[in-house]
């Protein structure tokens, strides 16, 4: 029988923790991470997926939160820039960024992150051809990318060495 | 934020066809939410109800479909038709299409259903399915129909979905082995753009390096994704010469119905639709050329 | 030689930016907060009928409704006062605040927006700024001269006309007289959006005892409590402004925006808190623009290039109201000459009002639209004369100690550097040794192009440094970060003049109650003025530490040497205490030194506001190549160099990294980014899909430099360099087009269309041509 309803409660593993949470149907994913739970990370930009500001992992895939409602979070896993520090230890992205030069005013940066994750995951060896269109998504006015870029190639080689 | 709505979790088809009929207009339909909540954020569309088609095993997966089809669940995103080993042998010009489509947050949300029933002119799905001679498997209450790509397109955000049809799978014939495909898309930026005029062209030879057939697509040039098929006679069974395919761009030219928009005047997108499928000709023969010498 | 002051050290704020734990403006979450939400005209010019809010009022949840009438007399804007809060009779431009409502929530907010009924009577409007200046144009401020204003604008009664700038020297009629060659152009640019990626936002409360609190985006929270001061009269006891980190400013996170908003709304909430966010269609909106232009630019020259007179004449679009405009007319039509020395000049700038968006501040402050006119029309110059766009412009720019063209001697000028680095790194030399055509069949070619910017002055900013006993240091200033690396580049001021480690250096957040005032973080002032007045600061510590150490040595200040961080009798370092030793060792009770530095130009004191001649001038140059599709006008920049001159790269990567930012924000500019108003004033792309801003597969490959053209009063020689970074890098690419396929465009943006049709008249003029 074909579930309806306006509101539900949904299960679903962020940042590695479990949540269980009721939500209104027309809230999105973004909404609830910044509104309810407190995770600020995640920028608001566009609300129409052209921006990348609210880029997490869903289930490991970069995805605009803005265009997910939360009960479609439903089961599933989300990671946010919050999420990618290990025990207080910056992920090699994050440390990779700051080295490199790779952040500015900063508002596009969690997205940024976000979406070099899930880059890296499915390419460990991307060219800088392959990381640009990796970013794509994800607009930056400050930077010009080209930090960002490099960045991204660095932590690259970071984990491949770790491997 | 975006206005009040009622969700519906079908689990199956057949509840989802009941459930979209019962409904009547007020419902729409929900995959991957990347043209669905832009319309209800910036163009006032407010359904009363959301029918969300993400638990229906039915619309999922890529699998191989008998006699060298693949068969693509509506519901399947745009990331996976882009990187499926399946789709990448049997057609990889819609593998290559869609990977033109947003960027890697969108394709990983937006489905090939989703992207072929929002029937945007523009659509890039469309223009690959188009040389594809891609079929449409459409579910309702009253049982299954099958509808040729050519035919699903009527009119600009329109399709050939009567009310209570939900799209369920899309059927691609893999290419013939002597096919060419080629796809271009053009728009000021190289990512993140809807088409000012997009091409796709398949040309189909014989041993002895005529040209047998040709299939030509275009998009944001007409109000719907359309075949160019003056033009394709034009090319059916000759040789390929410079001359040839100026006639065939001009041909092709006459063929669209281009707009004035925000993005590009009617006269431009017409001029550019002939260079885009001259340039696309040319590379298929190209494509052609080089796989004849490395298979020498 | 300094240790921390030119080394190009990580930036002190990312580590809290890469966690995602920098607060912005929208990141603000007080108790009780409301949600606000604004209804906006749908008109450009129209009166307003009447407005019923009953509705909205009546809808449960909803905390207040304002509308313009409950804002009697309260009107903002810091050069005129011209702009209520929200609508008073009329509105002006499509987008322009008409209601606002304040409710528990973002739903509720909305659906109360639903129930305002407003009625409007269209009134004619006018969409085009020349238009706007004739004589039987509709009047968007019929009150204008009743408006309080400053004192450089001359505005023109029963106009559109908000101020008229002029500059002259020597005689331009006779210096076309002495001329070989004259040349008149005119070039057009248009309305572009900052597009930083976060929107305009910020959360306003009224305390019991009336006291406003404003925690904003704002690049210039002192500025902003004045304008609300200004506007608001008695209505609040105090206002104390916040500003968070900034999303990106490039100059429309200043004035009064969502602050407008929220205030009005909080006034009624009392003593609740009112959040307002833009989304970004209001961004387009509401926000800021750039002000588009029509520049008409009439040069003479000789014949072996050197220039004798140039004359411009501008016009600024407005908007519907002036906001900053008439100082970016002021302040940019006094740089249209150029970096050039030119002896007669006449520089004319009309500002005018449109229903259009409101222009203000945009990175470049006006120059950036002189630089496309005055960079294109140079070429086309060499091109006549048959010179080489590098050696005509070296044998015309500014030196150091040359009068520029509004008759001011210079100090600290790269520019000749800045043309001479670009072309290297373009490669200029041996372009010609290049084909023409690419493998892929596309065009190539080169351009050039340099620019010059003023800094608003006087200014003044003012600094505290507490030095903690734990050997904490606070920097306290309402310098705002708006991702320029201000408080990287400010720290490692001060830590190069106390000696201590940057990584002891915390900041205040820029807090009108706390942090002493600061004109404004604009106008690439930042480095100097607030590096300035830190180092008198720094300097004021180090004395009292000093004192201090007199005190504990018993000797006179004189026999105590500072140096190193450390204090002691000089020529027994063995003995000197750290600043840390020395406070614990006098204050064992606790302790706190408190060091202050106000910076205002010497020369400017008891002067006019804007009144005196710039303090520095900023020089670049920008070089393209680029390759052009002739078949579908597609213009693709493959290389841009950027060299720019900022006096003293404190922190070399920070300038870099400005560097690539304009290079690619530049490309936007030039080629992708166009604000489209329909002849009813409405905006056709307010969105991120149809308003096209470069993405990472748009940028082309930067070749960035900086050039060092020491500033003898900037702190360690510094200036500025944050608003000449796009200016001469879209008439480079325009000249390279030029060069590539031979058609000249004066219209930005070069869009593939334009270029396409520019080609196909060329053809059409040349196939004429062998026909006849």
């Amino acid at each position: 029988m074909a579930a309806r309803f306006r509101k539900k409660t949904i299960d679903f593993r962020l940042n590695g923790v479990s949540y269980t949470r009721e939500v209104k149907t027309r809230q999105t994913l973004l909404e609830v991470l910044r509104d309810e739970l407190g995770l600020m990370g995640t920028k608001v930009g566009c609300e129409s997926g052209d921006c990348g500001s609210c880029t997490v992992l869903l289930n490991g895939k970069p995805v605009n939160s803005c265009l997910v409602l939360a009960v479609q979070a439903d089961g599933c896993e989300v990671i946010t820039v919050e999420g990618l520090e290990k025990n207080g230890k910056l992920d090699s992205l994050q440390q990779t960024f700051i080295e490199e030069g790779a952040v500015q005013c900063g508002f596009c940066t969690p997205g940024m992150l976000m979406s070099a994750k899930g880059l890296l995951d499915e390419n460990p060896a991307p060219t800088e051809a392959d990381v640009r269109r990796g970013i794509a998504g994800n607009l930056c006015r400050c930077t010009g990318y080209v930090r960002i870029v490099k960045a991204i190639q660095k932590a690259a080689e970071t984990e491949r060495g770790h491997r | 934020m975006l206005p009040d709505f009622e969700l519906i979790q079908p689990e199956n088809l057949k509840e989802a066809t009941e459930i979209l009929l019962e409904l009547g207009g007020q419902g729409a339909l929900l995959a991957g939410g990347t043209d669905v909540f832009i319309s209800m954020r910036e163009k006032g569309f407010r359904p009363e109800y959301l029918v969300d088609l993400g638990r229906i095993d039915a619309l999922k997966g890529i699998e191989p479909s008998g006699d060298r089809r693949v068969s693509i669940g509506a519901t399947t995103t745009l990331h996976e038709v882009e990187t499926s080993r399946l789709v990448k042998e049997a057609c990889p010009v819609l593998a290559e299409t869609v990977g033109q489509i947003g960027s890697v947050q969108v394709r990983n949300r937006g489905t090939i259903g989703g992207n072929l029933a929002n029937a945007s002119p523009a659509g890039d799905t469309a223009r690959a399915l188009l040389i594809l001679d891609a079929e449409l498997e459409i579910e309702s209450v009253s049982g299954r129909r099958t509808v040729p790509i050519e035919s699903f397109f009527v009119g600009p955000g329109q399709t050939a979905l009567r009310q209570g049809e939900i799209l369920r799978r899309i059927i691609v014939p893999a290419l013939n082995p002597m096919t060419r495909t080629v796809s271009l898309k053009y728009g000021p930026r190289r990512a993140m753009d809807c088409a000012v005029v997009s091409v796709a062209v398949a040309l189909t030879f014989d041993p002895s390096g005529t040209c047998r057939s040709a299939k030509i697509s275009l998009g944001a040039v007409s109000p719907i994704p359309m075949r160019a098929q003056q033009a394709e006679r034009l090319l059916a069974g000759g040789d390929i010469t410079p001359q040839k395919l100026k006639a065939v761009a001009e041909a092709a030219g006459t063929e669209v119905q281009p707009i004035d928009d925000v993005r590009a005047s009617a006269g431009y997108r017409r001029h550019v639709a002939q260079v885009l499928v001259k340039r696309a000709l040319e590379k298929a023969v190209d494509l052609h050329r080089s796989k004849i010498i490395r298979e020498a | 030689m300094e240790k921390i002051v030119g080394k190009p050290i990580t930036r002190v704020d990312v580590v809290d930016k890469v966690r995602g734990a920098a607060v912005y403006g929208a990141d603000v979450k007080l108790p009780e907060m409301l949600h606000g939400a604004v209804l906006r005209s749908p008109h450009a010019h129209a009166r307003i009928v009447s407005v019923d809010v009953s509705g909205a009022e009546a809808l449960p949840g909803v905390r207040a409704v304002v509308i313009g009438e409950n804002l009697p007399g309260v009107l903002t804007g810091e050069a005129i006062r011209d702009m209520p809060f929200i609508a008073r009779g009329r509105v002006r431009f499509v987008g322009e605040p008409v209601a606002a409502v304040a409710a528990e929530d973002e739903a509720t907010a909305l659906q109360a927006l639903d129930k305002i009924k407003v009625v409007y009577e269209p009134l004619p409007s006018v969409v085009n700024a020349v238009k706007a200046m004739t004589a039987d144009a509709p009047l968007i401020h019929p009150e204008m001269m009743t408006y309080a204003r400053i004192g450089i604008l001359n505005p023109v009664s029963d106009s559109n006309i908000v101020t008229v700038n002029e500059y002259r020297q020597g005689n331009i009629e006779q210096g076309f007289q002495e001329s070989d060659y004259v040349f008149e152009n005119e070039f057009q640019t248009q309305m572009v959006q900052h597009g930083a990626i976060e929107p305009h936002c910020a959360v306003a409360q009224m305390d019991a005892a009336r006291k406003l609190t404003v925690w904003t985006p704002n690049d210039s929270p002192h500025r902003l409590r004045k304008d609300l001061l200004d506007s608001l009269g008695a209505a609040c006891s105090h206002i104390r402004v916040i500003s968070t980190f900034v999303g990106g400013g490039f100059g429309g996170k200043g004035g009064v925006k969502a602050e407008a908003i929220a205030i009005a709304l909080a006034l009624k909430t009392c003593p609740r808190p009112v959040k307002v966010v833009y989304n970004r269609a209001e961004v387009f909106l509401a926000s800021l623009v750039k002000h588009a232009t029509v520049i008409k630019i009439k040069t003479g020259v000789k014949r072996d290039g050197v220039l004798v007179a140039r004359q411009v004449e501008i016009v600024w679009d407005t908007g519907a109201y002036a906001e900053k405009g008439p100082v970016v007319c002021s302040q940019a039509t006094a740089a249209a000459a150029g970096p050039y020395r030119i002896p007669h000049i006449h520089l004319k700038g009309s500002c005018v009002y449109t229903n259009r968006m409101v222009a203000g501040a945009y990175r470049g402050y006006g120059t950036p639209q002189l630089a496309w006119a005055h960079e294109s029309q140079m070429d086309i110059i060499s091109r006549k004369l048959g010179l080489d766009p590098l050696e005509i412009r070296l044998k015309n720019v500014l030196r150091e100690g040359d009068v520029n063209p509004i008759g001011n001697p210079v100090h600290s000028v790269g520019v000749a550097d800045c043309l001479l680095q670009a072309a290297r790194d373009v490669g200029w030399k041996e372009r010609k040794e290049l084909s023409r055509v690419t493998p892929e069949g596309r065009y190539r070619g080169f351009g050039m192009g340099c620019s010059t910017k003023n800094t608003k002055t006087p200014s003044g900013s003012g600094a505290v440094i507490y030095f903690h006993q734990d050997g904490r240091i606070m920097i306290a200033t309402a310098s705002v970060e708006v991702g320029q690396g201000a408080r990287t580049v400010l720290a490692q001021i001060v830590a190069e003049a106390l000696e201590v480690p940057v990584e002891s250096i915390s900041y205040s957040a820029p807090d009108t109650d706390f942090t002493p005032f600061d004109a404004s973080t604009t106008s690439s002032r930042t480095t100097f003025h607030m590096g300035n007045a830190l180092k008198m600061a720094a300097e004021d510590v180090k004395e009292q530490f000093v004192q201090l150490a007199a005190e504990i040595f018993n000797c006179t200040p004189q026999e105590i040497e500072a140096a190193g961080g450390r204090v002691g009798p000089a020529g027994r370092p063995g003995e000197a205490l750290t600043y840390v030793e020395a406070l614990r060792r006098q204050f064992a009770a606790g302790a706190c030194v408190i060091g202050r530095g106000f910076y205002y130009p010497p020369e400017a004191r008891g002067k006019a506001f804007h009144g005196s001649p710039s303090l520095f001038w900023m020089y670049g140059a920008h070089a393209a190549e680029v390759e052009v599709d002739t078949e579908t006008g597609r213009v693709e920049v493959t290389r841009l160099a950027a060299a720019i001159d900022v006096g003293r790269a404190i922190n070399p990567t920070n300038c870099l990294q400005q560097i690539e930012s304009g290079v690619v924000h530049a490309v936007g500019t030039t080629l992708l980014e166009d604000m489209v108003v329909d002849e009813n004033g409405r905006l056709l792309n307010p969105n991120l899909h149809d308003y096209k801003m470069p993405t990472a597969m748009d940028a082309p490959e930067i070749l960035p430099s900086f050039v060092e053209a020491y500033h003898r009063e900037g702190p360690y020689g510094a200036k500025g360099m944050g608003e000449v970074v796009t200016n001469s890098a879209m008439a480079a690419i325009g000249n390279a087009v030029e060069d590539a396929v031979g058609v000249r465009l004066t219209e930005l943006p070069l869009t593939a269309e334009k270029v396409c049709a520019a080609l196909k008249e060329k053809k059409r003029q040349n196939d004429a041509k062998k026909r006849i």
